[in-house]
């Protein structure tokens, strides 16, 4: 029977609201152990052993916060080395280093009640072995692994060797879910996606075996009809508003496939599959009174007038904690970043350590459609209001007063319809009436609105960090010519991997009736005086995207 | 006569941006063989017929496009230009077809998309098609065209003039594809290899 327990949106409000206020004093000091993960993540390579790890973690962090990992530096967020020193120097968090998996389970194989064997030659099985190990309190291994765990006192739990050999995934999970679909977590869910073949980077399994999630890579494509019906009939036990972490994997679907099922379900993404510690992070609350505060440069008093202009203002893609945030060159123009909102609760003090990082030409703002990655042209009507109250309560707890909005779910820029209906539109402008503006798309779309002096602006621009400069710079003079009326608000969605020093260098090539200026500025000129038709989605763009699920 | 117009204002388009570049930098534009032009022939080199396959090293990016490649058939002097966009990172193909008689009328194209720049903030709208005539030029070794598309963007609607060039090396196994947008500040340049049959 599916039972529909209390909705994770109030008990996130809690543990958020919690971690804002029960401080009063200085933070309690704190011992923890630290590791560093090496660089490789192949099969044959260290990701038994790094799987190990991780799902120590998951467990040796039941209770409290013990173990903390250093990924290699080309790991997909950048900040584990720089917040190691941030939870030494402001959280009071004293570390002690570890060197192998040895010395890890010397400390906490304590805490495992077991392990679980995954089978070397069925890379699925060790997906199916991180559901085992949060519902079992375990450890996965794969056969190489048994004597080590075992010389720590580890007995086997279950045994994945053999089950699975000559099996499809949809008959992988089909098993796994009539085994433990009854036993896990409602309320979240993993996606371990992310890269395919002989490697894997579980970098959120300790998440995922800390809140007992079922774990999965199941298709969104339609194409693999199997794969997606299990998948349908999974998300649809799912609490409501449930999580769902990591992230698709590049072999078998899209994005926006997969993003477009979540939605569906009115379910969020959380992601990615590479996403570090939040075993540990979760249980690290902001420092005493700490309250985020935002670098806002409209005031309410003054008025605005845009000069006959073009107008730019930039964006970095995809969240906090990828990118250029820790590159050189942040602080030398206006830029916005893009809150991942849910680290409130998910990882309070790591959203501290960038809000107090930002220089007062770093403003933030909140992502994306709501409170966590969503679709919101695919998200239930019924569903999308409360979704979207609850991404208005992350924006009052972290200080935003822009949001983002992103639909792939009728395909993309190249083939799809980014624009936003006037019913989903409504919903945004009547859930967040706090809000400055809306910003919409990912590549350029043309959803464009103007209400009560709060504008809905889409992007015009999508700086790919292999643009060649002088291909970018002309791209950008081109948009100047296509649209001749000044001021011209030009909207630049640049990624994340391109660095502030490159669009530096874009930027100073224009020229002088450019100008750079932050996002809340740029809001607040274009509703004086806007620039654009009132548009929403069209007959004239046709939703000839990619398959997707429905 | 009136390819000589539009190979006049070619000529001053691509003079003109040549002029605009700084010394230390490389011509945008190859140099045109004026001396070979005197007059156009009807004729469209047989050699233009086949399929064509983009040498990204030496092309205009296309980014988020991950392959172009162009087929051009000919029969009796009706033109056939069909450009194939390939793959972005979430996939999908587009294909923008042209037909049209060579020194004749325009001719109109359904356009399923603007496929050209896809950073851009500029999407086909209206009647999602595009006006195009074609015409011959150095003895029918350079096919050129000129079309007219409206592109929806942020201010509204506008029209967008494009003039193209294909033009035939002197092997006949590649094709330069240079173009002109109204929009545009500098020119696109595509170099297009002979696919070899398997």
């Amino acid at each position: 029977m599916k039972i529909k327990c209390l909705t994770l949106i109030v008990l996130f409000s809690f543990l958020y609201e919690g971690a804002m206020f029960a401080q009063t004093s200085e933070p309690a000091g704190r011992e923890a152990s630290m590791m560093r993960l090496s660089s490789n993540w192949s099969m044959d390579g260290d990701l038994p052993t790094q799987s190990l790890l991780i799902s120590l973690q998951g467990v040796a962090n039941q209770g409290s916060p013990n173990l903390y990992f250093i990924y290699p530096p080309a790991w997909t967020f950048t900040f584990t080395e720089a917040v190691y020193g941030y939870y030494q120097d402001t959280h009071n968090i004293a570390f002690t280093e570890l060197s192998s998996a040895d010395d890890a389970l010397s400390l906490y194989s304590g805490a495992a009640d077991g392990y679980v064997v995954w089978d070397d030659s069925v890379r699925t099985s060790l997906i199916i072995a991180f559901t085992v190990a949060g519902l079992e309190n375990a450890v996965v291994v794969n056969e190489d692994l048994i004597p080590l765990v075992e010389s720590h006192g580890l007995k086997m739990v279950d045994d994945l060797r053999g089950r699975y050999r000559g099996m499809t995934d949809f008959q992988i999970y089909k098993d796994a879910w009539d085994r433990y679909g009854d036993l896990v977590s409602k309320d979240f869910i993993v996606w371990m996606g992310g890269v395919h073949g002989r490697r894997m980077e579980p970098g959120v399994a300790d998440f995922g075996i800390y809140q007992k999630a079922f774990f999965t890579d199941l298709s969104a494509n339609a194409r693999d009809t199997l794969e997606v019906n299990l998948a349908d009939e999974i998300l649809d036990e799912m609490n409501d508003g449930g999580i769902v972490l990591g992230w698709h994997s590049y072999k078998k679907d899209t994005e926006g496939q997969h993003v477009t099922l979540v939605s569906q379900h009115g379910l969020r993404m959380e992601g990615l599959n590479s996403l570090p510690n939040t075993s540990f992070n979760i249980q690290i609350p902001t420092t005493p009174g700490y309250t985020f505060t935002n670098n806002h440069n409209v005031v309410d008093e003054r008025t605005y007038v845009p000069a006959a202009k073009v107008y730019v203002s930039a964006v970095q893609t995809d969240g906090l904690g990828l990118g250029a945030w820790l590159k050189p060159g942040r602080g030398k123009m206006p830029y916005a970043w893009e809150v991942t909102m849910n680290w409130a609760w998910m990882s309070p003090a790591l959203l501290q350590f960038f809000y107090e990082q930002a220089t007062p030409n770093d403003y933030f703002i909140g992502v994306l459609s709501g409170p966590g990655y969503m679709y919101p042209k695919a998200i239930p009507d019924d569903k999308r209001p409360l979704l979207i109250d609850e991404a208005r309560k992350l924006m009052d707890t972290l200080d935003l007063k822009v949001f983002e909005i992103m639909d792939y779910s009728e395909g993309t820029r190249t083939l799809g319809n980014l624009d936003l209906t006037e019913e989903v539109v409504d919903d945004y402008y009547e859930g967040m009436p706090e809000a400055l503006g809306f910003i919409n798309g990912y590549g350029p779309a043309n959803t464009y609105d103007l209400r009560d002096g709060k504008p809905l602006i889409s992007y015009d621009y999508y700086l790919g960090e292999r643009r060649p400069v002088e291909e970018a710079v002309a791209d950008l003079e081109e948009l100047a010519r296509m649209n001749t009326e000044r001021p011209y608000f030009l909207l630049l969605h640049v990624r994340q991997w391109s660095t502030i020093e490159h669009v530096i260098g874009i930027l100073d090539q224009l020229g002088p009736e450019f100008e750079v200026v932050p996002l809340d500025l740029f809001l607040k000129l274009a509703s004086e005086k806007p620039d654009f038709p009132t548009r929403y989605a069209s007959p004239d763009r046709l939703p000839t995207g990619p398959l997707h699920a429905r | 006569m009136e390819h000589r117009f539009y190979r006049l204002t070619f000529l001053v388009l691509i003079a003109a941006l040549n002029t605009g570049c700084r010394s230390s930098e490389k011509a945008l534009v190859p140099p045109i063989d004026v001396v070979s032009e005197t007059s156009a022939s009807p004729v469209i080199s047989p050699h233009f017929a086949g399929n064509w396959l983009l040498d990204a090293q030496r092309s205009t990016a296309i980014d988020p496009w991950r392959g172009l490649s162009l087929e051009l058939s000919i029969s009796e002097n009706l033109l056939t230009i069909q450009r194939k966009w390939r793959g972005s990172r979430e996939g999908g193909t587009t294909v923008d077809s042209s037909v049209v008689q060579v020194n004749g009328p325009p001719a109109s194209a359904v356009l399923e998309q603007w496929p050209d720049n896809r950073h851009l903030g500029a999407y086909i709208t209206g009647d999602r098609s595009k006006t195009i005539r074609a015409f011959t030029l150095d003895r029918g070794r350079t096919i050129g065209t000129e079309s007219f598309l409206t592109v929806s963007v942020q201010q509204g609607e506008k029209q967008l003039r494009i003039y193209t060039e294909y033009r035939l090396s002197v092997d006949n196994d590649r094709i330069d594809l240079i173009e002109l947008r109204s929009t545009r500040p500098t020119p696109t340049h595509y170099v297009f290899r002979r696919e070899v049959s398997q």
